[in-house]
């Protein structure tokens, strides 16, 4: 069996990118490399008690680590300087997109994007990602269909707009 | 879909150039750092080990709220404006008019429910005498397995009946000291009783004991079932059940029954993961279930043992407070 140095390695691997990504949601990039590499140490500290599926333990400290951060919240800007680069010209509107898309994230309530994207990016199971936003599986449900037809409404009149 | 759209405003750009930038960094504080031994739920020191696997091995709950005497009183007296806040400030009123019982044991009854396998229960009934270094145990009494039909009892019995109690001898024991793990901190039976009993002082006594990361709403709720369950002054109840009052997410059951079908209160933590069922009348705590995933075992300390908690655990609380030793 591998020595817990080489397991927590992959570990860190395979789930680092994914817990900045989170963390990113609500701190700027410094600051939430910081947060990544905390949660990590936490991890390290706390290897024994680790889950056999860690991740949402993983993205539940980031989380606390988080709400220690004086700047909460989700911000357009930060989060628009994380839009991924086009490609080619040919996709600019698809950039548009996603550009629109991103706006109208940022501008939801905090809880309501947090879980499009728990379940989103990371594909977590409502009660994995029930556990990570400090919610019971039920209400999470709820909350993610209505983040969904929120950010299906904000980003409607957009698109009847730039259709021909 | 949004789903999609949403996924793909994931930052893998900027996530790999990080990660490719702090991983030698971080990879090297972690190593500098000790790995923390896991907080065994129970600790037994000195040379009783073999013992103490024994005797702990029915002890993790350790018990209850004690309510019963003449100061008993009816704590809930509006069912229609019933809350978890207005469940756990009313057991506190309760336990602050509640004077501590005599004895030098803490004695408790509790009936335990497991589930080794799908479809499976086996419950059976442990009781102990403590007085911080020694005491009498009758473990594992009235044994019952209960199947939810009769595929579950033949894959039970081809897996070799897991999960049945071992050894049902009643002994007395001395020189040993049991500890309860709340978070970073091991108490004995002597911390117990000297836990705050004021508000303030218990809030800061737990901010202490929890762990880097860990959630405070969890973590208050795990602690509490630890503490309701140990012999702490009915003043640190009291205080405990305040704090617990102001946690968020709890979600609360009027029409609970208990293992034992015992009618009470349910109140569960945001997590789902714990459950205490608690006497409407008394505040008395009559159950704590355990519905998060299974604990993975982990090494301890020599001289200790450790109890993960399983999924689908109950423990009903059946009889607790201070005695004297039976005859």
């Amino acid at each position: 069996m591998d020595d817990p140095e080489t397991r927590f390695t992959d570990l860190y691997d395979l789930h680092y990118r994914a817990v900045l990504g989170y963390a990113l949601l609500r701190a700027d990039r410094p600051a939430a490399e910081d947060v990544a590499g905390e949660t990590f140490l936490i991890a390290w500290r706390r290897f024994a008690d680790l889950p056999p599926e860690p991740l949402p333990w993983l993205l539940g400290v980031a989380r606390n680590l988080l709400r220690k951060q004086r700047d909460s919240g989700i911000r357009a800007e930060r989060l628009l300087a994380y839009l991924p680069a086009a490609d080619s010209p040919d996709v600019a509107d698809q950039v548009t997109e996603r550009e629109a898309a991103l706006r109208a994230l940022a501008a939801m309530a905090e809880a309501d994007a947090e879980a499009l994207i728990l379940t989103s990016w990371y594909g977590l199971a409502p009660r994995e990602a029930a556990k990570i936003a400090g919610c019971a599986p039920g209400a999470f449900t709820v909350r993610l269909h209505r983040a969904r037809r929120r950010l299906t409404e904000a980003l409607r009149p957009r698109t009847l707009q730039e259709q021909p | 879909m949004i789903d999609d759209l949403v996924k793909s405003l994931r930052p893998d750009d900027v996530t790999e150039e990080s990660y490719q930038a702090r991983r030698p960094e971080d990879l090297q504080k972690a190593f500098a750092a000790k790995p923390r031994r896991r907080t065994p739920l129970l600790v037994a020191s000195g040379l009783l080990a073999a013992a103490a696997a024994a005797f702990v091995a029915f002890a993790p709950s350790a018990t209850v709220v004690t309510m019963e005497g003449p100061q008993q009183v009816t704590v809930v007296t509006e069912p229609a404006k019933l809350t978890a806040r207005s469940v756990l400030l009313a057991g506190a009123e309760t336990l602050a008019k509640t004077s501590r019982e005599a004895g030098t044991y803490w004695h408790e009854k509790i009936r335990t429910f497991t589930t080794p396998a799908e479809g499976v229960i086996v419950a059976s009934t442990d009781e102990t005498w403590y007085d911080g270094s020694g005491g009498r145990t009758k473990p594992a009494q009235d044994v019952q397995t209960t199947f939810a039909d009769a595929k579950a009892e033949s894959a039970w019995r081809a897996q070799g009946r897991p999960g049945l109690p071992g050894d049902k001898e009643e002994r007395s024991f001395t020189g040993m000291v049991l500890a309860w793990g709340i978070g970073d901190k091991d108490v004995r039976q002597e911390d117990v009783k000297r836990l705050p009993t004021d508000r303030a002082a218990l809030q800061k006594w737990l901010d202490e004991a929890r762990p880097d990361g860990e959630d405070a709403g969890a973590f208050t709720f795990g602690a509490a079932r630890t503490i309701l369950t140990s012999p702490a002054s009915n003043e640190t109840r009291a205080a405990l059940l305040r704090i617990l009052a102001d946690q968020e997410g709890l979600r609360l059951d009027e029409t609970s029954k208990d293992p034992l079908n015992r009618p009470g209160v349910s109140i569960t933590d945001a997590t789902g993961d714990h459950t205490l069922v608690v006497d409407r009348d008394t505040a008395k705590l009559l159950a704590y279930i355990y519905e998060g995933e299974d604990e993975k075992q982990a090494d301890t300390p020599p001289g200790s043992v450790m109890i993960p908690a399983k999924k689908g655990t109950a423990i009903a609380y059946l009889e607790s407070g201070w005695s004297e030793l039976p005859e």
